[in-house]
């Protein structure tokens, strides 16, 4: 595993590191720049997405250059190479969601506080963001590669589209009842963290998001066996 | 210790359009095979299927003594793979794809692949891209050779090399090979290549294993015999290989000269078969008297 670890590194270390920089840049200049204090909790849960989309970069990378044959031809199992997308992913993203906090939280030494001081909530948020967005493509993008990834975004669009669009043609109840779902869960999860309180509640989530990825990543490993090359 | 660096047994792959039939193989140890065949024989995913780049529908696979699948990780450990097209990062240098390589090897020495590289004249600091195709494959061979692999596995490892480079590889490779006791199996469509390195020949037509043999045998007992159709079915059923209709008669593929003469008489034309002889009168004849 720490192989593998090492190897990816090694090979994605060019791309890797400006990444961070120019990311981090990215997610500072937005909120530096404009007028509103934004929560914190809302720009770290920005920041957690995109930095998930760090590990699918390195896979998308690996797919380009047809390297998954290469690593197969190594002598580790196909489930070790997923445990290694899996691993790889969470430091990846995680590095580079510490990175852009940290830079935040540098400009704020320098008077610029363009967030709300951040809640306890978090590193729940932040691991919730990342486990939940890791857990939906990296079986796609172990499994398909580069064509996994555009099939999920264009899916999801495609998605959006037809909902809106049946929405409008037959019954506006198809978008009143997905906005209702959502409203929901989101009340639902506010009852949660008052009746649990913030401590208890982060453990929730974080157990969630695990379960969630332990699914995940059986089922990476499942397509991964079946994958040819 | 098994004799054969390879044993596979009813291995089977079904594609649309393609079945890889039953093969039955045995690659000898401290020899070089070479696997042989048209584009689209089966060459490529028989290679896959013993590095389990494939998934096999049947059968079984032996590498070393070792199962493939059960074993994997000891078997690939032992094992130094090249592919017609090594899929190596194209913007990285050398020295960092061997470095990221180098860990998942116990038996890798920087020295032998320092050695290697100096011997190939691959130059590390450069990138990937930057490279021949040529420079590519002997980056490739010297990847697969630093771990001091047992058994080499090359997939068409001279396709699109010109023929100076190619013979620079081969001769790389019989060098770094000699005294060595390594097993190679080597897949090819340029029969050339065969006659300069081969020990052992493995025809593989159709997802079938048509023969597989010592060069020796084939070159000295294997011949072409050019009659007409009236004598050539005087021929032994059972030494017939394949043929072809030709202007002025018939040729037939025989694998026994002497059986092919005493049938026909002394002074029938009977002549030493070349690989693409073989290959050219297999693929035609189906490999039975009634090709001809």
């Amino acid at each position: 595993m720490l192989k593998l670890l090492r190897r990816d590194l090694i090979l994605n270390r060019y791309i890797v590191g400006p990444a961070y920089l120019l990311w981090s840049a990215m997610w500072l200049g937005g909120p530096a720049m404009s007028g509103d204090t934004m929560p914190f909790g809302l720009w770290s849960g920005g920041v957690s997405f995109a930095c998930a989309f760090l590990p699918v970069m390195t896979l998308i990378r690996e797919d380009k250059f047809k390297a998954g044959a290469l690593v197969c031809s190594l002598p580790v199992t196909r489930d070790a190479i997923v445990a290694s997308r899996y691993l790889g992913g969470w430091i990846l993203a995680l590095t580079g969601v510490a990175v852009a906090i940290a830079a935040m939280l540098t400009l704020s030494l320098f008077g610029v506080n363009p967030l709300r001081p951040p809640t306890p909530m978090l590193p729940a948020t932040v691991v919730t963001v990342v486990g939940l967005a890791l857990a939906v493509m990296l079986p796609m993008v172990i499994r398909f590669g580069m064509v996994g990834v555009f099939s999920l975004l264009i899916g999801a669009q495609l998605l959006g589209v037809v909902v809106l669009l049946a929405g409008a043609m037959f019954d506006a109840r198809v978008v009143q009842g997905i906005e209702a779902a959502v409203k929901a869960i989101v009340s639902g999860s506010a009852r949660l963290r008052d009746a649990l309180g913030p401590a208890a509640y982060s453990a929730v989530l974080v157990a969630a998001v695990a379960v969630l990825n332990y699914a995940s990543f059986r089922l990476s490993s499942l397509l991964y066996r079946r994958r040819e090359f | 210790m098994t004799d054969h660096a390879i044993r596979i047994r009813g291995l089977r792959k079904q594609y649309r359009g393609f079945t890889l039939k039953d093969v039955d193989l045995d690659v000898p140890r401290g020899y070089v095979t070479g696997l042989i065949g048209p584009n689209g024989a089966g060459k490529t995913t028989l290679i896959k299927l013993i590095m389990n780049l494939v998934r096999r529908d049947a059968g079984t696979i032996s590498v070393l003594g070792l199962d493939n699948l059960a074993d994997e990780v000891a078997v690939k450990s032992r094992i130094g793979f090249i592919y017609d097209e090594p899929p190596f990062y194209h913007d990285l240098t050398l020295a960092s794809q061997a470095r990221a390589i180098a860990p998942f090897y116990p038996a890798w020495s920087d020295a032998r692949f320092r050695g290697l590289a100096d011997r190939f004249g691959l130059p590390l600091g450069k990138r990937y891209k930057a490279l021949s195709h040529g420079t590519k494959m002997k980056f490739a061979l010297a990847v697969a050779l630093a771990h001091d692999a047992e058994l080499l596995i090359m997939d068409e490892p001279t396709s699109g090399l010109d023929l100076e480079f190619r013979r620079e590889l081969l001769d790389e490779l019989t060098a770094t090979l000699q005294d060595e006791g390594k097993s190679v199996l080597f897949s090819t469509h340029i029969t050339s290549d065969l006659e300069r390195v081969a020990d052992y020949v493995t025809f593989i037509r159709d997802g079938a294993i048509a023969f597989s043999l010592p060069k020796d045998e084939l070159r000295d007992r294997w011949g072409i015999v050019r009659t007409d159709r009236q004598s050539a079915d005087r021929l032994p059923a059972a030494i017939l290989r394949g043929g072809r209709e030709r202007p002025h008669g018939v040729e037939v593929l025989v694998a026994d000269v002497a059986a092919a003469r005493e049938a026909l008489g002394a002074d029938a034309v009977i002549d030493r078969a070349s690989f693409d002889e073989v290959m050219v009168l297999m693929h035609h004849g189906g490999g039975h008297a009634q090709a001809a």
